[in-house]
C-alpha cells in the first residue's frame, strides 16, 4: 500500500505538482498517465526518493519514507526502466547478482533463484552468460523485469518500461505482466503515456494533467464516465472501441415494446402480434417485468383454442443475455443462436431491454460516425 | 654505417637509457593516472569546478615544452625530479579530459537504473561509471604516454637522462650516430608503447562494447586471451626492471661505491675512468651513474649519501655549489672550495688535474695565421673586423663574452649566438671567425682550430677535480692515492685527444678510458 499525502514538488519557483492525494491498494497496478510533462514520472520517482519531496507525504507499507535511508527505501522497492536500466558492461547473470549483491543473498542458491527469475520472465537459461547489446530489446526487457523481482519486494515501479520497443513485442510484454502479477500480487505503480497500455494492464488509472490528478479510477470508469472534458479527449472519443470488453450488453440494448403479461390471453397476443414489426413477444409479469419466457406467432397458431392464457405455451430461450454482458458475449452469442435477437435481463432476471438486429448494427457503426452518441 | 656501429658498441649504454627512459616515462604517466582520474572524477561530480581544471591543464598544454622545462630550473633544480614534473604536467590533460568525457557520455538512463536499485555513490562510481569510462580513460593515457616518452627526450635538456641525452650530446658533439641511437629507440619505444596501450585498452573495453561482439564469439575470445598473456608479459616487464632497481636502491653493499658523471664526452670519458681506475687497483666494487645529471643532480645525491664520488671543476664547485662569485685565482678558488666542501658538505676535494675545461676563444687557423693571433690580447687590434658566433649562455653571461671584451679592450664587428656544434661549422663556412668553446673540446682537435691563450688570466679555472664523500675515503684510504695519480696524468691536450676520439672517431667513452689507462700504465 502506498499512500501519497499532499505531496507538492517545486523547481524553483515553478510547482509542478500540487498537492497530490492517491491510494495505491496493495496488489494492484496503478498506471500513472498523462501528457509530457504533466508531472506522472516525477510522481513516481518521488516514491523512491529519486526525486526529493518539496512538501507533503509518501507512506509505503505504512512507513513515511522520509524516515528511511534513500539506498535502504531503494533496495526495498524494485525499479524498471527502459532498456538502458541494464548494465551494459556486465552479462545478464552479473546484472542479476547485482541486486543480490546489493541484498547480500547467500551464495547457495543463487544460481537457482536466477534460474527461477528467468523462467518466470520466460527467458532462456542460455541468455545469462549474453550482454544486454546482445539481446532484444523485448528480452532485455524481461531481464529488467527479472531484475526488480529477484529480491521479491512488495512494491515496484516502472517507469515507461516497454515504450522503446516494437508495438508486437510490447503487447506479449503487456500481457505476461498481466498474468504475472495474477499470481504475485505486486503493488504496482506503472507509468506510461499509452492510454491503451493502461487500460491493458491496470486496475486503477490515475490521469494527470499539469501537475494535477485529473481523474484517479478503474479503466472502464475512466472510460465510460469520464471526469472531465480533459480526460474525455486525452482517452480520444471512441476509445472504448478499442477495449470492446468495455461495452455492455446495456449500453447496446433497447426498450422492448413487445411484451405481454402471463394472464393475457393467447388470442390478445396474436393480435399483438400483428400490430408490431416482431413476431415474438416477451412475457414479463406484470408490475415487476420479471422475465417469464417467450411466445412467438408459429407457436400461437398451433394452438386449437385460442382462449387459454400464453403463460400455458410459452417456452424458455436457448439464451439469455445479462445487462453486464459484454458486446463480444453478445456477439458470440447471437452467432451460435443463428438468430439475430436476444433478450437482456438485469441483475434480478427482470427484463431490461433488447438487442436485435438493427441495434446492433446501429451501435457498431456509431463509431465510424463522429457526431453519434455511442453509449 | 657509422649509425649502426654506434649502436652496436654502445648497445649497453642505450640498453640503460632505454630503461631510464621507459622508467622515467612511466613514473611521470603513472603520476599523471594518479593524479588526473580523481580530478576527471572530480569535474564530472562538481561542475562549477569543470571549467578552472580544463582552464588551467589546457593552458599547460599550451606552453611550449622548452618553456616549462626552463621554468622547472628555478623551482625544481634539474635532473629527474623536473623532468618528471613537466613530463607529468603535460601528460595530465588527455587524463583528466578522457576521464571527464567518459564519466558524462555514460548513459543517464544507466546512471537512473543504478541509483533506482539502491547503489551507494560509491558503489555506482566504482560497479558502473568507472567500468564504462575505462576505455576513454586507457585512450587517454595512450595519447599521454606517447607523448611523454617524446617529451622525456627533450627533457634531457635538462639532465633528465634517458635516450634524449644521446640524442642532445650527438646534437652537441656532431655525431649523427648517436643521435639516432637516441632517436631510434625513442621512436620504437613510443610505437611499443602506443601498441601495448592498444591491447589495454580493448582489454579494459567490455566485451559488450566491442564491435566485433555480435560477429563472432569465440574469435574475440581468443583475441583477448592474446591481448591479455601480451600485456601481462609487458607489466611482468616492468614490475622485474622496478624490482631490480629497488632492490639494488635497498641492498647497499658496503664494498661498493657509487660514482656518478655529468653527459657530455669528457665526463663519461673521466667517469669510466674513475671506475676501471678503482676496480683494477683496489678490490672495492663500482657502481656507475654516468650520465646522471649535472652538478646540482649529482651533488644533491652526494649530500643523501646516494653517490660517493664524481668528478667536478674547481670553479664549477666554487660557483655553483659554493655560491661564491667567480674569480680567477686559481689557488685561492682550490683552497677555498676544499675548506668548504669539507666544512659545510663533509665532501673532500682530492686533487686538481693539470687540465682545465675553461671558456677559451678559438679562431679559425688561417685567420690566426693571417693575423698572427696567439693570445686573446693579439685579438685587440683586430675584433674590429672579426665576427664571432658563440653560445647563447656565452653571449648571455656577465662573465662571458661581455666580461672578455671588456678586460682585453676590443668588440666584435658582429656577435651572434649560435647554440651546439653548430658554430664550428659557422666557423668552417667563413660566416664568422671566433668562437667560444671549452678548452678540451675534441671538436677544436677536429676542425684544427687555434685556441687564443688566456694571458690575462680573466676566466675562471675550471681544473678537473674529484669529489669524494668524507666517509668513503675513511673507509677506503686508499682510494685517495688511486684516484690521484689518474688524475695526474691529465693535461688539457690529453683531455682534448681523448674527447677527440670519442666526439670525432666515435669511439665509446669506456674504450677511450679503457686504452688511456692501459697506455699510461695506470691499469694492467
Amino acid at each position: 500500500m502506498i499512500e501519497i499525502k499532499n505531496v507538492k514538488k517545486r523547481y524553483g519557483k515553478k510547482e509542478v505538482l500540487h498537492d497530490i492525494s492517491l491510494n495505491i491498494p496493495d496488489g494492484e497496478i496503478v498506471s500513472l498517465i498523462g501528457g509530457s510533462g504533466c508531472g506522472k514520472s516525477t510522481l513516481l520517482k518521488m516514491i523512491n526518493r529519486l526525486i526529493p519531496i518539496t512538501g507533503g507525504d509518501i507512506y509505503v507499507n505504512g512507513e513515511n519514507i522520509h524516515d528511511m535511508e534513500p539506498v535502504a527505501l531503494r533496495r526495498k522497492i524494485g525499479y524498471v526502466i527502459q532498456q538502458t536500466g541494464l548494465f551494459p558492461h556486465m552479462t545478464i547473470r552479473k546484472n542479476l547478482e547485482l541486486v543480490m549483491d546489493l541484498h547480500k543473498m547467500p551464495q547457495e542458491g543463487r544460481t537457482e533463484k536466477i534460474n527461477e527469475m528467468m523462467d518466470l520472465v520466460d527467458l532462456s537459461r542460455d541468455l545469462l552468460n549474453r550482454y544486454p547489446i546482445e539481446l532484444s530489446g523485448g528480452q532485455q526487457q524481461r531481464v529488467g523485469v527479472a531484475r526488480a523481482l529477484i529480491v521479491d519486494p512488495d512494491v515496484i515501479l516502472m517507469d515507461e518500461p516497454f515504450s522503446a520497443i516494437d508495438p508486437i513485442t510490447r503487447v506479449s510484454l503487456q500481457d505476461e505482466l498481466r498474468s504475472l502479477q495474477e499470481t504475485l500480487k505486486k503493488t504496482i505503480v506503472f507509468v506510461t503515456h499509452d492510454m491503451d497500455e493502461a487500460i491493458k494492464i491496470s486496475d486503477r488509472i490515475c490521469l494527470m494533467r499539469e501537475g494535477h490528478v485529473e481523474q484517479y479510477d478503474t479503466p472502464e470508469q475512466i472510460l465510460r464516465n469520464p471526469a472531465t472534458e480533459y480526460v474525455e479527449c486525452f482517452i480520444g472519443k471512441n476509445r472504448i472501441w478499442n477495449s470492446p470488453e468495455f461495452i455492455k450488453a446495456e449500453d447496446i440494448m433497447i426498450d422492448a415494446t413487445n411484451i405481454a403479461y402471463p394472464s393475457d390471453s393467447l388470442f390478445r397476443c396474436m393480435k399483438k402480434i400483428k400490430d408490431i414489426p416482431q413476431d415474438f413477444l416477451i412475457i414479463v409479469d406484470r408490475g415487476t417485468r420479471r422475465f417469464r419466457g417467450l411466445v412467438n406467432a408459429r407457436m400461437i397458431r398451433e394452438q386449437i383454442s385460442l382462449q387459454g392464457p400464453v403463460s400455458e405455451i410459452m417456452a424458455q430461450p436457448k439464451k439469455l443475455a445479462h445487462v453486464g454482458d459484454s458486446l463480444l458475449d453478445v456477439v458470440e452469442t447471437i452467432q451460435t443462436l443463428h438468430r439475430p435477437y436476444m433478450i437482456v435481463l438485469d441483475d434480478s432476471e427482470r427484463l431490461a431491454g433488447v438487442i436485435t438486429q438493427s441495434s446492433l448494427i446501429t451501435t457498431l457503426g456509431s463509431q465510424y460516425v463522429d457526431d453519434a452518441e455511442v453509449i | 654505417m657509422g649509425i649502426f656501429s654506434y649502436m652496436f658498441e654502445n648497445i649497453d649504454q642505450i640498453m640503460r637509457l632505454l630503461l631510464e627512459h621507459i622508467q622515467l616515462t612511466a613514473i611521470a604517466v603513472g603520476l599523471a593516472i594518479i593524479v588526473g582520474l580523481p580530478l576527471g572524477i572530480l569535474i564530472s561530480y562538481v561542475k562549477p569546478l569543470n571549467k578552472p581544471v580544463m582552464g588551467a591543464t589546457n593552458l599547460i598544454q599550451a606552453v611550449p615544452s622548452m618553456a616549462l622545462l626552463g621554468f622547472a630550473i628555478p623551482l625544481l633544480g634539474i635532473g629527474t625530479l623536473p623532468s618528471v614534473i613537466v613530463v607529468f604536467l603535460y601528460s595530465l590533460l588527455p587524463i583528466v579530459k578522457n576521464t571527464y568525457i567518459g564519466i558524462s557520455q555514460i548513459s543517464p538512463g544507466t546512471i537512473e537504473a543504478a541509483r533506482g536499485i539502491g547503489l551507494t555513490r560509491q558503489q555506482i562510481l566504482w560497479k558502473v561509471q568507472l567500468p564504462l569510462t575505462l576505455p576513454m580513460l586507457m585512450a587517454g593515457v595512450r595519447i599521454s604516454a606517447v607523448t611523454a616518452v617524446g617529451l622525456m627526450t627533450i627533457a634531457a635538456f635538462i639532465g633528465a637522462g634517458g635516450l634524449g641525452f644521446l640524442v642532445f650530446s650527438g646534437i652537441s658533439s656532431v655525431n649523427n650516430g648517436m643521435i639516432l641511437a637516441g632517436a631510434i629507440p625513442a621512436c620504437i619505444l613510443a610505437l611499443a608503447i602506443d601498441w601495448v596501450l592498444s591491447q589495454v585498452e580493448s582489454l579494459v573495453t567490455p566485451v559488450s562494447l566491442q564491435p566485433e561482439l555480435l560477429k563472432t564469439r569465440s574469435t574475440l575470445t581468443a583475441k583477448r586471451r592474446r591481448q591479455k598473456w601480451s600485456v601481462g608479459i609487458v607489466v611482468a616487464l616492468l614490475v622485474f626492471m622496478f624490482g631490480q632497481n629497488v632492490y639494488a636502491n635497498l641492498v647497499k653493499d658496503p664494498n661498493t661505491i657509487r660514482i656518478g658523471s655529468k653527459q657530455f664526452t669528457e665526463q663519461l670519458v673521466l667517469g669510466n675512468m674513475l671506475g676501471e681506475m678503482i676496480e683494477k687497483n683496489t678490490n672495492i666494487k663500482v657502481e656507475s651513474h654516468l650520465g646522471a645529471g649535472g652538478t646540482q643532480v649529482l651533488f644533491s645525491a652526494m649530500e643523501k649519501g646516494d653517490l660517493d664520488a664524481y668528478i667536478d671543476y674547481t670553479g664549477t664547485a666554487y660557483v655553483d655549489i659554493l655560491k661564491h662569485d667567480p674569480i680567477s685565482d686559481e689557488q685561492e678558488v682550490y683552497d677555498t672550495t676544499k675548506e668548504e666542501l669539507a666544512k659545510k658538505y663533509d665532501v673532500a676535494l682530492l686533487a686538481a688535474a693539470p687540465f682545465s675545461n675553461t671558456y677559451t676563444l678559438a679562431v679559425d687557423p688561417a685567420v690566426a695565421q693571417a693575423y698572427n693571433l696567439h693570445t686573446m690580447s693579439d685579438l685587440s687590434q683586430v675584433a674590429s673586423s672579426l665576427k664571432a658566433g658563440t653560445t647563447l649562455e656565452f653571449l648571455n653571461r656577465q662573465d662571458g663574452l661581455r666580461g672578455v671584451q671588456n678586460e682585453y679592450g676590443f668588440t666584435f664587428k658582429d656577435a651572434k649566438g649560435i647554440d651546439g656544434a653548430t658554430r664550428y661549422v659557422a666557423l668552417s663556412s667563413g660566416d664568422v671567425q671566433v668562437v667560444d668553446a671549452f678548452s678540451t673540446d675534441g671538436l677544436l682537435k677536429k676542425y684544427n682550430l687555434t685556441v687564443l691563450a688566456d694571458d690575462k688570466g680573466f676566466f675562471p679555472p675550471y681544473y678537473g677535480v674529484p669529489l669524494v664523500r668524507q666517509e668513503t675515503i675513511e673507509e677506503h684510504p686508499e682510494l685517495q692515492d688511486v684516484i690521484n695519480r689518474m688524475m695526474a696524468t691529465l693535461d688539457t691536450d690529453t683531455m682534448r685527444e681523448l674527447n677527440y676520439q670519442v666526439d670525432v672517431e666515435h669511439k665509446s667513452p669506456k674504450e677511450v678510458a679503457h686504452n688511456y689507462l692501459v697506455a699510461k700504465g695506470l691499469v694492467k
